[in-house]
């Protein structure tokens, strides 16, 4: 299928007096026309500003430092580069909600507050189609709140957040995002901060969507299941990198990296052995001003190669076709370890 | 919207009459009255005053009457006939005491919230947005000036320099030929001429102290999600910030409106008699201290009255931008 966006080598660093935490640290992703990819990891992996320096919409200070986003518009014409248009610019405003939309992960904060839903509806239907008028954006904005799924909308159109529920809420944000048809829908963590009941129904609404209007879907989550519900290709991250990618299929049936094993046996299964304890991940995720010397994932790892894996950097290694991981479990050769 | 009006207004009724008892029970309280030191003053000065005629006066002020009945006739009188009684030290009824100082004081006060807000919000606007920078620094290293440095002092520097340098007192609302003129355009385009002192001494500190607020207030609603959630939309940043934050972050600054009202009267005493202004803040603090008692009952009941009333002005306004307030009770 021909592809949509395409993350090469992406370098997003915040300059602080602490010193540089390089909250994504050469991170290559691509997404093809209608697929949906799926970033998971711990907080603090970097997987929100891995979707945010898309749009360049990450907090201050972060600054893309290196690497490209190529953006293709047309899927035979020539990609623009997302990484080297200015943050403030036109350019990438165009962009901005119309191309690319986002869900953030909390509705009500991420509402105004003081804004009925209709009005902050409109007002993405009206930055992109010039002379659209008020009536027109208020049609459209109704028949959006509809294909969600918004209960009454003609009544909730004038209403704010906090006299809606939560599921709601999520629903008038995904009406909003999705006003100007983007062709590539970022949802990070979209249902997170809902009712465990609500969180299948937003993740049917999601793909049901997503199969209508023909868009590609870029999901951040921390749940592993979310994941195996929507994507088709996993990415899993730590520490600002990338340790392995592939299909669901290939990552959840054989695993190779030993974080992304670690997840996998961190979640409680159905007919799991009663006995058997969950088994957590040992110690916690490194501070981000003092990141290990060789992989980053070493001191909590089970597998660590001693005079290996806490000196150098490891490569990705093709597991099958389309599958790599990042560790040394599959490049080095015993003669190295010394 | 309206339902929430009526009910606060409902509230200030209870309220207003607790506050005129405790006023008048305030004014009355400490012993001796207007009358008993002037008559001090009189013997002092050798005068002889006859018992029957200081039972005249005290007849014809109410003091013979016990405390509730002259209470309840002050109250009275202004409800039915907007009589505020008699000041002794003036020897005029109250109103007209107040009257005109009462309006010029208004004028200067809303010259001066208009200032204040013209000048301190688009300065602490852009301090927040440019938290940190050179911009930044300097208003901060001025407001803090601004709020330190006492208002009379600033008054008493602004007048040396005016009249040392270029020869003007700057002293006064009017000039030598307005002073006791008729109202007239020539003596509102004097005023106009003289107004900016008062109102930018009165306003330094105000101005300072808003700049400080909104550019907080704004840093704070500058970090929230839903402030991504507009720029992830593709709205330009300037419009942006006034459709979101600067609409929220004003709020606080729309909940002190209000205290603008009371300030009217109380306004600015010490800059009104180092200026030499006709406002009312000097006439309070005389009334206070020879204990002319319906003046003074009467000018703290409008400052409490103001208060409450301001406090109104300001909650309305506030549950108007603010749909969070308007629906919080039904």
């Amino acid at each position: 299928m021909a592809k949509l966006l395409e993350i090469k080598d992406l370098r997003t660093y915040f300059h602080v007096d602490e010193g540089t935490v390089k909250a994504v640290d050469g991170v290559s992703i691509s997404i093809d026309r209608q697929q949906t990819v799926g970033i998971v990891g711990e907080s603090g992996c970097g997987k929100t500003i891995t979707a945010q320096s898309i749009l360049q919409i990450m907090p201050h200070p972060g600054r893309i430092e290196g690497g490209q986003i190529l953006y293709y518009p047309d899927p035979d014409g020539e990609p623009v580069d997302l990484a080297a248009l200015s943050p403030r610019g036109r350019k990438l405003r165009a962009m901005r909600g119309n191309e690319i939309a986002f869900i953030f992960q909390e509705p009500m904060s991420a509402l105004s507050p003081i804004h009925t839903i209709g009005n902050q509806i409109m007002e993405a239907l009206m930055i992109h189609n010039d002379g659209m008028s008020q009536s027109e954006a208020r049609q459209k904005a109704l028949a959006m709140l509809e294909s969600v799924g918004m209960p009454n909308p003609e009544q909730r159109i004038d209403e704010y957040t906090f006299q809606l529920s939560g599921g709601m809420r999520q629903r008038a944000m995904i009406a909003m995002s999705l006003a100007c048809s983007p062709k590539l829908l970022i949802a990070d963590e979209p249902t997170t901060a809902i009712d465990v009941t609500l969180q299948a129904q937003i993740l049917e609404l999601l793909k049901r969507l997503k199969d209508e209007q023909g868009m590609s879907v870029l999901i951040i989550t921390h749940d592993l299941a979310v994941v195996a519900e929507m994507a088709d290709e996993v990415v899993v991250m730590y520490l600002g990198k990338v340790v392995e990618r592939g299909s669901v299929k290939d990552v959840y049936k054989n695993p190779s990296h030993p974080y992304t094993r670690a997840l996998l046996d961190s979640i409680p299964r159905v007919g799991q052995e009663r006995r058997k304890f969950l088994t957590a991940i040992k110690g916690t995720v490194p501070d981000p001003y003092s990141i290990p010397k060789g992989c980053e994932f070493q001191p909590r790892c089970e597998h660590a190669m001693e005079g290996l894996c806490e000196v150098r950097k490891p490569e990705y290694a093709e597991i099958s076709p389309g599958h790599i991981a990042r560790c040394f479990l599959y490049t080095h050769n015993e003669s190295e370890v010394g | 919207m309206l339902g929430y009006i009526a009910r606060r207004l409902l509230q200030l009724i209870p309220l207003l009459i607790m506050i005129s008892f405790l006023s008048f029970l305030i004014i009355d309280l400490p012993p001796g009255d207007y009358l008993s030191t002037h008559i001090v003053q009189l013997q002092q000065s050798g005068g002889d005053i006859a018992e029957e005629q200081i039972a005249r006066l005290k007849a014809r002020y109410g003091l013979d009457r016990p405390f509730h009945q002259r209470y309840f006739l002050w109250i009275w009188r202004i409800v039915s006939q907007g009589d505020f009684g008699r000041s002794f030290q003036w020897n005029a009824p109250v109103a007209e005491v107040m009257g005109e100082r009462l309006a010029l004081t208004m004028v200067i006060s809303i010259c001066t919230m208009i200032f204040v807000w013209v000048v301190a919000v688009p300065i602490g606007v852009f301090s927040a947005t440019r938290q940190y920078s050179v911009f930044d620094y300097v208003f901060t290293f001025f407001g803090f000036l601004g709020l330190a440095v006492p208002n009379f002092l600033l008054a008493l520097v602004l007048m040396y320099i005016s009249y040392a340098h270029f020869g003007v007192s700057i002293t006064g609302l009017f000039s030598q030929e307005y002073v006791d003129a008729a109202w007239s355009l020539g003596r509102v385009i004097n005023m106009m001429q003289r107004i900016w002192v008062p109102v930018v001494v009165v306003g330094t500190a105000g101005t300072a102290g808003i700049i400080r607020v909104m550019r907080g207030c704004l840093l704070d609603e500058l970090r929230k999600q839903y402030v991504v959630t507009a720029r992830a939309k593709g709205l330009t940043e300037s419009r942006l910030l006034f459709k979101y934050p600067v609409r929220i972050a004003i709020n606080p600054l729309i909940s002190t409106v209000g205290w603008l009202l009371p300030g009217i009267v109380s306004g600015e005493a010490i800059v009104s008699i180092v200026l030499n202004l006709p406002t009312t803040g000097p006439i309070l603090l005389r009334a206070l201290q020879v204990q002319d008692m319906y003046l003074a009952a009467s000018f703290v009941l409008l400052l409490s009255v103001l208060t409450v009333i301001g406090t109104l002005i300001s909650d309305i306004l506030l549950a108007y931008v603010d749909p969070r307030i308007r629906y919080e009770r039904g």
